[in-house]
């Protein structure tokens, strides 16, 4: 009796899985990782609402791949298998397997803010925020910091510089590219303390515009030895490696930090120095939950201080996204309706605005971030700011 | 016979113990070579009191991990899981505290119950239903990686209590004679003491019992080596900020589990169930008791590990706990772990996790591109296990006896290896074409060439006491 149930029981789940699994689908969905905030709780829950507002006509259905490149070329050959037309897909690597998997079965590929390309192959579409511009908004903050705290050639202020995965192509070279951009020409009203010191002192000045592989090798070499993996036990180890050995240079520091969770364990670390800077200014990006209460005010939840972060609204990017879908799907041309942006790599590509949130301004955060939904004011992580008097 | 110089004597006996138990020094020398190198190519930051005490703060968690792995590859098993299931406790101690209002005494011993759950259940499946621990444990890695994100709801989650600052970033005592710490110096004080005093038990009681081969001339200067060494650590942890509490956690769990392995029916149980499971079996002891104990006692090192990196990072992060089981493998490689089971230190699964973090460390301090250090630190585990191999069977030698035999045998030795080299030449010019002549100088040339190496065989495995004693 008991094993007949559990028969019974386990083909009912393989049947619902069958048929689960069967459904034909005009839409299909790869992103790379459960495991970051960014895709589970972002991109993937903004992606759903779109493309459930779409209705009939436009069934979908998203996969995570796990950060495994061998999963997410699965991942893209079921969508393919169930009748995809067009496969939004952020890759964990290059997307070479992927890209080459679609484009052999005639599926149009929308790389969504990571570039998906093989040797031969190239995403039809890229949507992303401009990566470039979103280093350049952190460059500038520092630049304007230190001249307003009255740095000069004479009177340098310390820098460190920490770069994002060197290997996540092209973006942590576009952040750390739009950074220095910004920082290069004021080189010499700071003292660079991080390793990387000889590297950036030798950079050109690069633009968007005049960016091309010789700029690319300069600026990953500069990358390498600050490279946090965007992880934060790594840009914890860099941040102890720099202080251990530090003769502090000025009152102040200013870091480039390549986004906010290693940007809190940098500062953490910057935080614990036996006398620690008096002021300190920091950027980063993603909007996330500890950067949030830092800007908000709250230095316990907010593991000390960020100055500035760049908040890439993943709704709008989600949105644009699922236009080009859908602009696929009804068999008009992808970009009808969006901001194009200089084609990249071949594919056509669609930017999305950036906004650059400060510790100095709390009403434009809570604008942007609480008044809209994007965050819930709830959050245990907020629970020590007063909302109250930004409602 | 002549009495060899004592100079000369002691320096022989020193590079005799060195040769004899190479296995057992190759790592500190390894440690020795990785940390100078790093000295220099830093300016000497690398083992300055800031970067240091850095370097300790920062193997934690890998060495807390080792230690259980240990005892895990003793038994013939391995344990994939130990990474996420360490993130994935520490994230609950962070959630419960910070976000369920937990206190942090409640959640401390959910998450020992739990962990206490998870190595029960993983020791039975691996010891009772006979899956093998691979299966087992990688199943448990994508489980816990699971619960890692369930826990975290994919978010980063500040640990604020003042309990996790006091176990990743504060130091036993602040107070300070002069420059130094107080009670850095004081433990370190007594840690020397402890050894100077137990090495001398140790040697009258081995002379009492007629336990040959600890020399008091070896005893001393194994113990001077030490106290330089531990006097090192101290002085420069005391010029810091003195112990931490993380450090203070690793060394408590090393001793725990160095007394756990070499001073208890436990701990020989469970290396005599990793050299050969069916003889422990068959002369009563329970083979799956053991198993069962050593992952749990897995599990618990690993909430010690997770709890001590949360804390270290002062948040909670659903990317946390990623290789951490393949550093503490490694640490346990290096350390001369072997993987046939049956051999293996808890202290050396120690210093194995200070090669890697080292080599992590000082690459980042000298700023090397991030993508070389995985490259050297695979070079050095492979070299590590390697070395391991070649060093096994190594013969233990007494180079003061050699000594006397190279004195002794000097006549009969020149003899053999003069025959030796006759025959051979002989056996060179000899006509090719004359076969039976050949064959005659092939028959001398081996008779010489067994002689020649019968008496360097015995000057090779000469004892000192028998010329000391024996003449």
């Amino acid at each position: 009796m008991k094993k007949l149930i559990v028969l019974g029981v386990t083909l009912m789940m393989a049947l619902i899985l069958v048929a689960c699994t069967d459904k034909q689908i005009k839409i299909g969905v790869v992103l790379p990782d459960a495991a970051e905030e960014r895709w589970a709780r972002q991109d993937g829950e903004f992606l759903k609402k779109e493309l459930d507002a779409l209705g009939a006509g436009y069934e979908y259905d998203i996969l995570f791949s796990g950060a495994d490149e061998s999963k997410e070329l699965q991942n893209v050959e079921a969508l393919i298998t169930r009748g995809a037309k067009a496969i939004i897909i952020t890759t964990h690597g290059s997307g070479a397997a992927a890209v080459d998997a679609a484009k052999a079965a005639g599926v149009k590929v929308i790389a969504h803010d990571r570039m998906s390309k093989s040797d031969t192959n190239v995403a039809d579409f890229y949507t992303t925020f401009n990566s470039w511009n979103v280093g350049k908004e952190m460059g500038k903050h520092l630049v304007e910091m230190a001249e307003a705290n009255g740095a000069t050639a004479e009177n340098k202020v310390d820098l460190a510089i920490f770069a994002g995965r060197t290997a996540d192509w092209p973006n942590a070279t576009y952040f750390f590219g739009g950074a220095m951009e910004a920082i290069q020409p004021k080189l010499a009203i700071f003292n660079i303390i991080t390793s990387n010191k000889t590297q950036v002192e030798a950079l050109a000045h690069y633009t968007e515009a005049t960016f091309n592989d010789a700029a690319r090798v300069a600026l990953q070499a500069a990358m390498a030895p600050v490279d946090t993996d965007w992880n934060p036990g790594t840009a914890t180890n860099l941040a102890q490696a720099v202080t251990a050995g530090l003769t502090k240079g000025s009152d102040d520091v200013y870091v480039l930090a390549p986004n906010d969770d290693t940007s809190a364990a940098i500062r953490i670390v910057f935080g614990d120095m036996d006398n620690p800077y008096e002021r300190y200014y920091t950027t980063g990006q993603d909007a996330s939950n500890v950067t949030l209460a830092s800007l908000m005010g709250d230095p316990v939840k907010g593991n000390g201080t960020q100055t500035m972060t760049v908040f890439k609204d993943t709704s709008k990017l989600s949105k644009d996204s699922v236009k080009i879908a859908k602009n696929i799907v009804d068999g008009v041309d992808g970009l009808t309706g969006l901001t194009s942006g200089p084609s990249i790599d071949g594919a056509a590509t669609a930017y999305t605005t950036i906004d650059v949130l400060l510790a100095s301004d709390k009403q434009k955060t809570y604008d942007l971030i609480f008044k809209t939904g994007y965050k819930d004011k709830n959050e245990a992580t907020f629970s020590n700011i007063d909302f109250s008097q930004y409602e | 016979m002549k009495k060899i110089n004592p100079v000369l004597q002691y320096f022989l006996k020193i590079i005799s113990m060195l040769r004899t138990n190479i296995r057992d020094y190759g790592m500190y020398i390894a440690l020795v070579v990785i940390f100078g190198v790093f000295s220099i190519i830093t300016g000497g930051l690398f083992l300055g009191p800031v970067n240091f005490t850095n370097l300790l703060n920062q193997t934690a968690y890998v060495a807390v991990l080792a230690v259980g792995m240990t005892l895990v590859i003793v038994t013939r098993q391995i344990d994939l899981s130990v990474g996420f299931l360490g993130a994935f406790l520490g994230a609950y101690i962070v959630v419960e505290v910070e976000n369920a209002g937990a206190s942090v005494g409640l959640a401390l011993i959910t998450a020992l119950i739990i962990t206490i759950v998870i190595g029960f259940i993983k020791g039975f499946l691996v010891a009772k239903v006979r899956v093998p621990s691979f299966v087992v444990t990688l199943a448990g890695m994508f489980i816990f990686k699971g619960m890692l994100l369930l826990k975290t709801n994919s978010t980063t989650i500040p640990a604020t209590h003042e309990f996790f600052r006091i176990i990743g970033v504060n130091y036993l005592s602040s107070y300070q004679v002069g420059p130094f710490n107080l009670l850095a110096l004081i433990l370190g004080f007594l840690v020397i003491i402890t050894l100077a005093v137990m090495s001398i038990l140790r040697y009258r009681h081995d002379k009492k019992v007629g336990i040959k081969g600890n020399d008091l001339s070896m005893v001393i200067s194994k113990l001077v080596f030490l106290t330089i060494i531990i006097g090192f650590i101290t002085y420069t942890l005391a010029a810091y900020r003195g112990v931490s509490y993380l450090i203070f956690i690793t060394i408590i769990v090393v001793i725990v589990y160095h007394f756990l392995t070499t001073k208890t029916v436990l701990g020989r149980r469970i290396y005599a169930v990793g050299g050969n499971p069916d003889a422990a079996e068959l002369s009563g002891i329970s083979v799956q008791r053991i198993i069962i104990f050593v992952f749990i006692s897995m599990g618990v090192l690993t909430m010690i590990a997770g709890l001590m990196y949360v804390s270290m990072l002062r948040t909670a992060n659903p990317n946390y706990g990623i290789s951490w089981e393949l550093y503490a493998i490694a640490a346990t490689y290096i350390g001369g772990t072997s993987a046939n089971g049956g051999v293996g230190k808890v202290i050396n699964s120690f210093v194995g996790a200070i090669v890697i973090m080292s080599i992590q460390n000082g690459m980042k301090l000298a700023g090397f591109p991030s993508n070389i250090e995985p490259v050297v630190l695979g070079a050095v585990l492979l070299l590590a296990v390697i070395f391991d191999i070649y060093t096994r069977n190594v013969r233990s030698i007494d180079l003061v006896g050699v000594h006397y035999a190279k004195v002794k045998y000097n006549e009969e030795f020149a003899l053999a290896r003069n025959n030796y080299l006759e025959a051979k030449k002989a056996l060179k010019v000899v006509d090719k074409e004359d076969n039976l002549k050949v064959l005659e100088l092939e028959f001398e040339l081996m008779k010489a060439q067994g002689q020649y190496n019968q008496i360097k065989d015995r000057i090779r495995s000469s004892k000192e006491e028998e010329f000391v004693n024996g003449v």
